[in-house]
């Protein structure tokens, strides 16, 4: 009796390591699947094409990540995964960021358009008031 | 000395290999190119700024430690930690720049928005004293518009009144041709100064045409000359009608008075012409006032005179000059005859006289025998006297 529970002991000690691991690489997986959606995501979200260079890289690096995972150097997958998640979010905020200077570009140019039109009431108003003058009208 | 010599190269060569050997396995790999750009990205004014970021200062400061762990792994010879801790290094270090540029977006967005705010405010205010100054300019407009239309009218009036009284002085012009070519007529310069009238006429057509069509100068000009021609014309026929009339008037009276010469009794009349001068002869045989050789007039038989002497005070006759002229039958000395016929048409003279005739006009001559107006058994009928109205 003693014997069947030592075997079992043993058996259950040696296929508990085996069940996490299969665990962790599907949550890898899951990690791995949900950084590709986002990377595709955050492509969408680019309308200014400011980040191709850093969406290639966040895709070369989940392709590593995929392959570490196949190889089941797990520790090495997470480090590259962390770092997609740190691109990613920083990708997010260049996106962002480049949004925000595109609107500014964009009241700027609203802003130099609007002032050249005040310019054109100015000038007229100028003119204006030389016709006026001419007219016999008061300065 | 030599074999000490010889084993002390030996040891120096062989420490020098071992140092050689030691420097080798000690010298540092080749920096990754992932912490030189992170180096490079944490050098740069961008980083710097994200620091002073609130929200992104500690991503700047994970970076500062990834990269300092990155350098160390590097030197540590540990060159695959080094790569990921310099990328991930990368990625907190870019997110911080990022969240740097966008607060710098946001500035300029709100900046942005400041300056239009400010546009807006200064186009409206601008615009607005546009807008009242080009009304201004509109009124003024409208009143220089007035006043040239009102200049305009005045220069018309000017025109049209200038106008009318060019019309007016034409017509006058033409009114005076006309009066001037009617003058002309009543001394019918058509037939008296035909040339000067037919100037005048076709002259004074030409200037009525030229009103018509309205070239009043042309007119004026027209109307001169006519009247001019007319004047001309008047003034050549003027003598000649003058003339022709006293001529037909003399010639008329003349008719009135042989017409009333012939109702008086015992008086024969006859007119005839001695070069220009025109002659109305009363003729009254001397048996009818004298007696045979007499020169006085027969007591009673002077009444015979009254009616001549009538006919010579009427005032329409009154500048006729009479010639009394007293003719005898030739018989006899002539000196004798011209005596007795002056003496008779001195006392023919003096009976007119006598009756109201004035002496100026009257003129007695004695023609002797001469002008016999009958011979043979009839030779007495030349004894008789002439009273001769006399005229041009």
């Amino acid at each position: 009796m003693y014997r069947y529970a030592t075997c079992f002991l043993l058996l259950a000690t040696l296929s508990i390591p085996a069940s996490a691991r299969a665990g962790e690489a599907d949550d890898l997986q899951r990690i791995i699947e949900d950084n590709r959606q986002t990377a595709n995501d955050l492509e969408r979200l680019d309308e200014q094409k400011a980040t191709g260079t850093e969406l290639t890289f966040l895709r070369t690096w989940l392709d590593r990540a995929w392959n570490l995972r196949s190889q089941e150097k797990y520790d090495e997958v997470r480090v590259v995964t962390d770092r997609c998640k740190a691109q990613a979010d920083m990708i997010r905020e260049k996106i962002t960021a480049a949004k925000l200077a595109a609107l500014a570009a964009q009241k700027e140019t609203e802003v130099a358009r609007k002032r050249a039109t005040l310019d054109r009431t100015k000038k007229a108003l100028e003119n204006a008031k030389v016709q006026k003058i001419r007219l016999g009208g008061k300065a | 000395m030599i074999k000490t010599t010889r084993g002390f190269s030996i040891l120096s060569l062989a420490a020098m290999l071992l140092l050689g050997v030691l420097s080798q396995g000690c010298a540092l790999a080749p920096k990754p190119s992932e912490l030189e750009a992170l180096e490079k990205l944490r050098a740069s004014p961008s980083a710097a700024a994200a620091l002073k970021l609130k929200n992104a200062a500690p991503l700047v400061k994970s970076s500062d430690e990834l990269l300092k762990r990155s350098q160390a792994k590097w030197k540590s010879s540990d060159l695959d930690e080094s790569t990921d801790a310099a990328l991930m290094g990368q990625a907190k270090l870019k997110h911080a720049i990022a969240l740097a540029d966008q607060d710098s977006a946001k500035r300029r967005i709100a900046k942005a928005e400041d300056d239009l705010d400010d546009v807006a405010e200064e186009q409206e205010k601008v615009q607005k004293e546009l807008d009242a100054v080009n009304e201004t300019i509109g009124l003024l407009h409208q009143t220089a518009q007035a006043k040239d239309e009102q200049k305009a009218m005045e220069t018309q009036m000017e025109v049209d009144k200038k106008l009318a009284t060019d019309k007016a002085d034409t017509a006058d012009k033409i009114s005076a041709a006309e009066l001037a070519l009617k003058t002309a007529d009543t001394v019918q310069a058509s037939t008296y100064a035909k040339a000067e009238y037919t100037a005048a006429a076709d002259t004074l057509a030409r200037a009525q045409a030229e009103l018509q069509q309205g070239n009043f100068r042309g007119a004026q000009m027209s109307a001169d000359i006519a009247r001019k021609k007319a004047d001309e014309a008047v003034a050549a026929a003027q003598p000649i009608y003058a003339e022709k009339t006293k001529a037909d008037d003399n010639r008329a009276r003349a008719d009135t008075l042989t017409r009333e010469a012939s109702t008086i009794a015992g008086v024969e009349v006859r007119r005839d012409a001695r070069g220009a001068l025109q002659r109305i002869v009363l003729t009254i045989p001397a048996e009818q006032l004298f007696t045979k050789k007499q020169t006085v007039i027969t007591p009673g038989r002077e009444a015979m005179l009254d009616p001549v002497a009538t006919l010579m005070k009427k005032r329409e006759y009154q500048n006729y000059p009479v010639q009394i002229v007293g003719f005898a039958d030739p018989r006899g000395s002539s000196s004798s005859l011209l005596a007795l016929t002056l003496a008779r048409a001195q006392s023919v003279a003096t009976a007119l006289m006598s009756r109201g005739v004035d002496s100026k006009r009257v003129m007695a001559t004695g023609q002797g025998g001469a002008e016999q107006v009958a011979s043979g058994k009839d030779r007495s009928r030349n004894n008789r006297i002439e009273i001769i109205f006399l005229y041009q």
